[in-house]
């Protein structure tokens, strides 16, 4: 097993009075994509937040590449290379697609082979580029807020539910990129409620369960393992072909 | 398997139905429809030309003062009903500074008295920046995120800061008189324009050129226009806002105290109390254009500042009344003003 | 006794103690405090206690910040002073004047408290702002009602003049004359009037208020309507505070801007319910108390130490009694950040 490129250690977090993360231990493999599975309200989004620095871990540690980051400030988080998809996608409205792009790039511009490639994964946001992102329809915008994060690139990417609610079409435009980016050795945490996707992406797993990660371990055996995938989810992950 | 990337999928932007263009554009018709109305009211086409032009640079000069209070409101959630002090501040700084020039201000020569208004402006601008960097720091940071205390302690700042005015300067209310070449009125088309009058609106018009092409094209804009939407977007890419919090405070505060020295010396005579006087406007004029809207701000001034000179002219009494019946007005058309940022959350 | 102050209780034996005493101090103040300053300290006690408790009963219990109030203490009070000024003086021109200044208040109330439908809690907030600030306008451009700059005088009913006399001879040394007869007016109608909040605070119609102060859009999904109960809090406490008002001007006879509409008075009564206590009724009784007498007694204080300053540059300054509101402004900024529960929650926390 490859070292862990991103390391939590009995994390806890609390959100007001609640205890959502309850002592989260996950480990992800440097190159290659980790799963991130589980119910609704299990954690999986308050676990990314809290990696980001967007909340704060009451309890544990996270270490990024041997560096301990719990409790640095976020951008300081994202400067050490990690970017970051939230769940409600995070788009500017008022700027156009070029200005969200411009401002994903650090380094000032996006080196122009690379937005070549993202052109061509999400073909949408070079016809609009001059638009406000507010004008976009849902699956543009969360074309658009994959295409900021891999702007430029990264050693982590968290993803946080890129499908949700989407076309097949839409989907099928994000998994060609995920594995494009997989092929370019980044590593990815992604969340992610559809199986298909999460199948075919994905290499390890972790899954969780009222705020612990209850099963962790290679995609290979969860996908097929049926009782696994009932005992730690409730529903397997078959879908019909 | 779906292979091919969605090519069918050919998206549209709808284009805008010809209502939502008139309500875009809603604001500038609401002003130029004002004028029209000034004008049939008030009859003589050159009485109207001064009350416009007077209306114009009062506009100008609340815009600037507004300015700062909405971007600091959109970008950082913050309530700062303490922005008069700013205004006072400036005004007591820029007109003693410029008081100590009397060689320039008395001067009959243009260039000389712009020079000493420059330096008087900066003068005044610097002190305020410094202020509002001691402001944010021990009077807004110890209540970040809790508005109601932001209310009272920002309320309880201003009370401070007025009292020490009176401190250092007195009891006394200071003359503010104007540089020379700026006293007096020119005759534009038969109607008395005050010299000074338009050189707040080619202030104004200045300074709203260029904080829209701040806004509009250099990253810093692109990151507050990004940031009033989603602070924490921003963060998560990589930029340390709250540096830029307290820049842009800093920036809204010397803006305030810009015009804080214009006002004054369109004023004459200034008190401690004449921010907190003139902030009665301001924030009719930031609840008018939207909380965080450079546009709507201006917009929004410029419709007090005709509105309050016409029914100055024709109704004297109504001056405050009618603007308070103008904001509620507008907000009963759009609750959150013409142009508000829609927050995510 | 408890159900008489609606089963509030202090909570903390100082306090209980200080209310006690706050309680003999106004009940006996004529005859405890012999003198007109002292009578004027102790009338302007009660009052402010009433505005300042009606004002908590917005911000405290229901979360409602509002610039406005003083505009409903000033109509109550000019209420009373138009009338008073127009009608032969008596108890039934007062009552008239009182009343309408409460219905005007409260009706007006309603109206802003409609507005709050449409706009957030800080639009509210800098709309009760410029209103305040346009009716005083306005009241000083309508100078031929209301007296403009000057404010108006007028003659209140004989019975509480101090030509009047209720008894021959003296009680307790103190001569029972109309002036005292208008303070206990004012007492009474006070301490009622402060009964009557506790009451309402500690009703069903109470516990809605907090609810919707901790959690408006929770208690919405409950099914209380957010809108009427803040409607109605606002309506309920803008007459309160132009029933305060009213006594004022019955007391004073003299209603002015300063008196009775400056933004001075709006910054006191905040002033009084931060360092008194926000939301617990008590909090306006410790505030205003203290708040008075200091303005009162402090004020000779700070000339004092000015004088032995003067000839250093710029200090005598800081301590003219004139800039009692920067000390003023001081407290209060510390109170938000240090006593965020005010007095009353030091002692009860102490306790």
């Amino acid at each position: 097993m490859s070292d862990a490129l991103l390391t939590l250690q009995g994390v806890h977090t609390h959100i007001g009075q609640y205890h959502i993360l309850q002592g989260v231990d996950l480990e992800v493999p440097a190159g290659g994509v980790t799963m991130l599975l589980g119910r609704n309200g299990a954690g999986k989004t308050t676990t990314l937040r809290t990696i980001m620095g967007l909340w704060r871990a009451s309890k544990g540690r996270i270490t990024f590449d041997g560096i301990d980051i719990t409790g640095l400030p976020t951008p300081d988080i994202s400067r050490l290379g990690i970017a970051f998809v939230p769940e409600d996608m995070g788009i500017f409205a008022g700027l156009t697609v070029e200005e969200n792009m411009r401002l994903a790039a650090q380094s000032g511009a996006i080196d122009s082979a690379r937005l070549d490639w993202i052109f061509s994964a999400f073909p949408p946001l070079k016809t609009f580029w001059k638009f406000p992102a507010g004008n976009l329809s849902g699956g543009q915008k969360q074309m658009l807020s994959v295409a900021r994060a891999v702007a430029e690139k990264r050693r982590l990417y968290l993803i946080d539910e890129p499908s949700k609610g989407l076309a097949p079409a839409i989907v099928s435009s994000l998994a060609k990129a995920l594995k494009d980016l997989k092929a370019e050795g980044a590593t990815v945490l992604l969340v992610e409620q559809n199986f298909s996707m999460a199948r075919a992406l994905g290499d390890t797993v972790a899954v969780m369960d009222d705020g612990h990660v209850v099963h962790g371990g290679l995609m290979a055996e969860l996908a097929s393992d049926r009782t696994l995938q009932t005992r730690f989810m409730g529903l397997t992950m078959e879908v019909a072909d | 398997m779906a292979t091919a990337l969605a090519p069918e999928h050919k998206p549209k932007i709808e284009n805008a139905t010809a209502g939502e263009r008139l309500s875009r554009h809603m604001p500038i018709l609401i002003i130029l429809v004002l004028a029209l109305l000034g004008l049939l009211a008030i009859g003589s086409p050159v009485t109207w030309l001064t009350l416009t032009v007077a209306g114009l640079a009062m506009g100008m000069m609340i815009f600037i003062m507004a300015s700062g209070l909405t971007i600091v409101f959109g970008l950082m959630d913050v309530i700062n009903f303490g922005h008069g002090a700013f205004i006072s501040v400036g005004a007591f700084v820029g007109v003693s500074v410029l008081a100590l020039m009397a060689s320039l201000t008395h001067s009959s020569a243009l260039a000389a008295n712009l020079l000493a208004v420059g330096v008087a402006v900066l003068a005044a601008m610097a002190a305020t920046a410094i202020m509002g960097y001691v402001f944010e720091r021990f009077i807004i940071l110890p209540v970040y995120g809790q508005h109601l205390k932001q209310i009272l302690t920002t309320m309880g700042g201003l009370i401070i800061v007025e009292q020490l005015i009176y401190v250092f300067w007195g009891p006394n209310q200071l003359y503010a008189p104007k540089p020379e070449a700026l006293r007096g009125a020119i005759v534009i088309a038969g109607a008395a324009i005050e010299k000074y009058r338009l050189l707040a609106v080619v202030v104004g018009l200045i300074l709203f050129a260029a904080m829209s092409y701040v806004m509009a094209k250099t990253r810093v804009g692109l990151m507050v226009r990004a940031g009033v939407e989603n602070p924490e977007m921003v963060e998560a890419l990589g930029y340390r806002i709250k540096r830029l919090f307290v820049l842009v405070f800093m920036a809204g505060s010397a803006l305030a105290g810009l015009g804080g020295v214009m006002w004054g010396l369109y004023q004459e005579v200034i008190t401690a109390e004449i921010g907190s006087q003139v902030m009665i406007m301001v924030f009719i004029v930031v609840i008018i254009g939207g909380l965080g809207s450079v546009g709507g701000c201006f917009a929004g001034a410029l419709m007090v500042g005709l509105l309050a000179n016409y029914t100055a002219f024709l109704a004297p009494k109504l001056a405050l009344v009618s603007n308070i019946a103008l904001m509620v007005a507008i907000l009963m058309w759009r609750p959150m003003g013409m142009y508000p940022v829609v927050k995510a959350k | 006794m408890l159900a008489l102050i609606s089963n509030d209780r202090p909570r903390s034996i100082v306090l209980s103690i200080l209310f006690v005493g706050i309680l003999i101090g106004l009940a006996g103040a004529p005859f405890l405090f012999p003198g007109s300053r002292s009578l004027e300290t102790a009338a302007r006690i009660a009052v402010f206690i009433v505005l300042v408790a009606s004002y908590d009963l917005m911000l405290g219990y229901s979360g409602i910040v509002s610039f406005a109030h003083t505009m409903f203490f000033g109509i109550g009070a000019y209420g009373v002073a138009i009338a008073a000024h127009a009608l032969p003086p008596g108890f039934l021109t007062v009552t008239v004047g009182a009343l309408g200044g409460i219905a005007l208040s409260a009706v007006l109330a309603v109206v802003i408290g409609l507005l709050s439908l449409r706009v957030r809690a800080i639009f509210f907030a800098m709309i009760t702002l410029a209103i305040a600030s346009a009716f005083a306008v306005l009241v000083s451009q309508l100078s031929s009602m209301t007296g403009g700059e000057d404010g108006l005088n007028y003659a209140i009913p004989h019975a509480l003049t101090p030509a009047f006399k209720l008894i021959d001879g003296r009680v307790f040394g103190i001569r029972l004359d109309g002036k005292v007869m208008n303070y206990y007016l004012v007492f009474t109608v006070s301490l009622a009037l402060f009964l009557i909040m506790l009451r309402i605070v500690n009703s069903p119609f109470g516990s809605v208020l907090k609810a919707i102060r901790e959690n408006d859009f929770r208690a919405e999904a409950i099914g209380y309507r957010v809108v009427i109960y803040r409607t109605a809090v606002t309506s309920i406490s803008a007459a309160i505070a132009a029933a305060a008002g009213a006594l004022y001007a019955v007391w004073l006879r003299y209603v002015g801007p300063d008196t009775a509409l400056s933004m001075e008075i709006m910054i006191d009564v905040l002033l009084m319910v931060v360092i008194g206590g926000m939301g617990t009724m008590y909090g306006a009784v410790i505030g205003a108390t203290v708040f008075v007498l200091a303005q009162n007694y402090l004020q000779a204080l700070m000339g004092t130490v000015a004088g032995a300053l003067s000839g250093v540059p710029i200090l005598p300054n800081l301590f003219n009694p004139d800039r009692w509101l920067l000390w003023l402004g001081l407290l209060f900024v510390l109170s938000v950040y240090f006593f965020p529960t005010g007095v009353v929650g030091r002692l009860r926390r102490d306790d």
